[in-house]
């Protein structure tokens, strides 16, 4: 390592240190949270993406200003309507198991006009931000596991950024909506997993990365045991590179605690399943992943999973 | 004179960075060894897949054996790196002790991984048991996995 990368990750460490100390957070995910943090390659290279990036930030944040408020939770004059949603939220979340868009578009346009007739309502806000997540989540599952033609990919990483935009509005006006430390997490969670999702190549990584890192780090914060932001930072581990703090083995170790948390939730078997097939682990990411299709028989990805899974260790004699 | 004095110390510097590397890679399997089950960790388990040392696989054995006397006793976790370290390595020594695992174990995991393992030790012994695994284990998908093994043997 040459000096320079030694003092910058030196300085990130510390940095990471000093958040850690002053949020009070002492979680095992949160603990190895310092291993995201990106190496930096060159201290004049970052300042000048982060200048690039404050700029591009105020240039889109200029635009969208009455939609977006930025901060802490404050008082609205029309209260929030937490159960109006729930039919929606409850189809969103059928789509998602699905891992069928088409359903996720249908009520994203239904939830964008309940968002227009109760602009204030924390649910609404929230389920349409995540409905971006979602599609985007979906594609880069996709990229994942399934052998796609680099157009494809292209299009999808596109996608992935474009729909990023998209939610990202509702997420920071459902942060401002947010009412107790759970909301808050939510929001935070999601607004970081938006962030992940501008991430198109290098030095979208280099200015979105940290983002979306502190963003889940105060989702974590304020809801350590939370399952949803455990996974959200599990899936950095399990994406990013080592140089960006990619580390297969924190991801299996939150996936676990993600389904010790919620047996029955498949996705997190299908998480836990990729993580054990990148570290070479066969056998148990075949088991992983059959338990989300035990979970869930509609679920395409652990599907396909369990043969792309069944032709690697028929290949390889297993573990 | 110089010259070779230079050349001396680079090729030490070469061997020293060889050694300390190896030193880092190595995993201290002692706690496997002397069977000082509450030392073992993750690390040793994975790398014991890697040695056919008798004392090593022995204790692997050993470890199995106290989860299933004492519940509660062994991580789930390390008890599944065992059973793969035991498949990995063809342990037929610790065919009694994987086919208690598979019949007994609390978890559906363990079972699951015990029941491949099994299978891989000693096929044609692992028959009967594999039988009675797939149609009373309580689990769909340990019946499933010894259901399949059984049928792609035929």
């Amino acid at each position: 390592m040459i000096p320079s990368q030694e003092s910058s990750r030196g300085r990130a460490a510390s940095f990471a240190a000093r958040l850690r100390a002053s949020s009070g957070v002492a979680h095992r995910s949160t603990e190895s949270l310092e291993r995201l943090r990106p190496s930096a390659t060159s201290t004049f290279a970052h300042r000048s993406i982060a200048l690039a990036a404050l700029l591009g930030v105020s240039i889109i944040a200029s635009g969208r200003s009455e939609e977006t408020p930025i901060g802490p939770a404050k008082p609205d004059p029309k209260p929030a309507t937490a159960a109006a949603p729930r039919s929606l939220r409850e189809e969103l979340d059928a789509a998602r198991r699905r891992h069928d868009d088409a359903s996720i578009d249908s009520v994203q346009k239904r939830l964008a006009d309940a968002v227009e007739a109760s602009p204030a309502d924390y649910g609404l806000r929230l389920a349409l931000a995540e409905s971006y997540v979602y599609r985007a989540d979906f594609h880069r599952l996709d990229r994942s596991i399934r052998e796609l033609e680099s157009e494809t990919v292209s299009k999808y990483r596109e996608e992935q950024a474009t729909w990023s935009e998209a939610g990202m509005p509702h997420a920071e006006k459902a942060l401002a909506l947010a009412r107790g430390k759970d909301e808050q997490a939510q929001a935070e969670r999601v607004i970081g997993e938006l962030y992940v999702h501008r991430i198109s190549g290098a030095i979208a990584g280099f200015v979105n990365g940290p983002k979306a890192l502190e963003h889940i780090r105060k989702a974590l914060a304020y809801a350590p045991n939370d399952p949803e932001c455990k996974r959200a930072i599990g899936m950095m581990f399990l994406y990013n590179p080592p140089i960006n703090g990619g580390n297969v083995d924190e991801a299996i170790r939150t996936f676990r605690a993600c389904t010790e948390k919620r047996p029955s939730e498949d996705r997190y078997q299908v998480f836990l399943a990729m993580a054990f097939r990148k570290k070479g682990k066969l056998l148990r990411a075949e088991l992983a992943a059959k338990k989300a299709l035990e979970s869930n028989p509609d679920n395409s990805d652990a599907r396909h999973l369990c043969e792309v899974i069944a032709a690697e260790r028929a290949a390889e004699g297993s573990e | 004179m110089s010259e070779r004095n230079a050349m001396r110390r680079a090729l030490a510097a070469v061997a020293l960075q060889s050694l300390l590397t190896l030193a880092i890679g190595c995993v201290d399997l002692t706690p496997l060894r002397e069977r000082d089950f509450d030392r073992v960790t993750l690390e040793q388990l994975e790398a014991s897949s890697e040695t056919d040392e008798s004392a090593v696989l022995e204790g692997v054995e050993g470890l199995i054996d106290r989860r299933l006397a004492e519940p509660g006793s062994v991580e789930l976790d390390l008890v599944l790196e065992g059973l793969v370290a035991l498949k990995t390595q063809r342990r037929v020594e610790a065919f009694d002790v994987v086919a208690r695992c598979a019949r007994s174990d609390p978890h559906e995991d363990a079972r699951y991984v015990a029941v491949e393992t099994l299978h891989t030790l000693a096929p044609e012994r692992a028959r009967d048991v594999l039988e009675s695994i797939a149609n009373t284990d309580a689990s769909g998908l340990v019946r499933g996995h010894a259901l399949e093994i059984l049928e792609k043997k035929g």
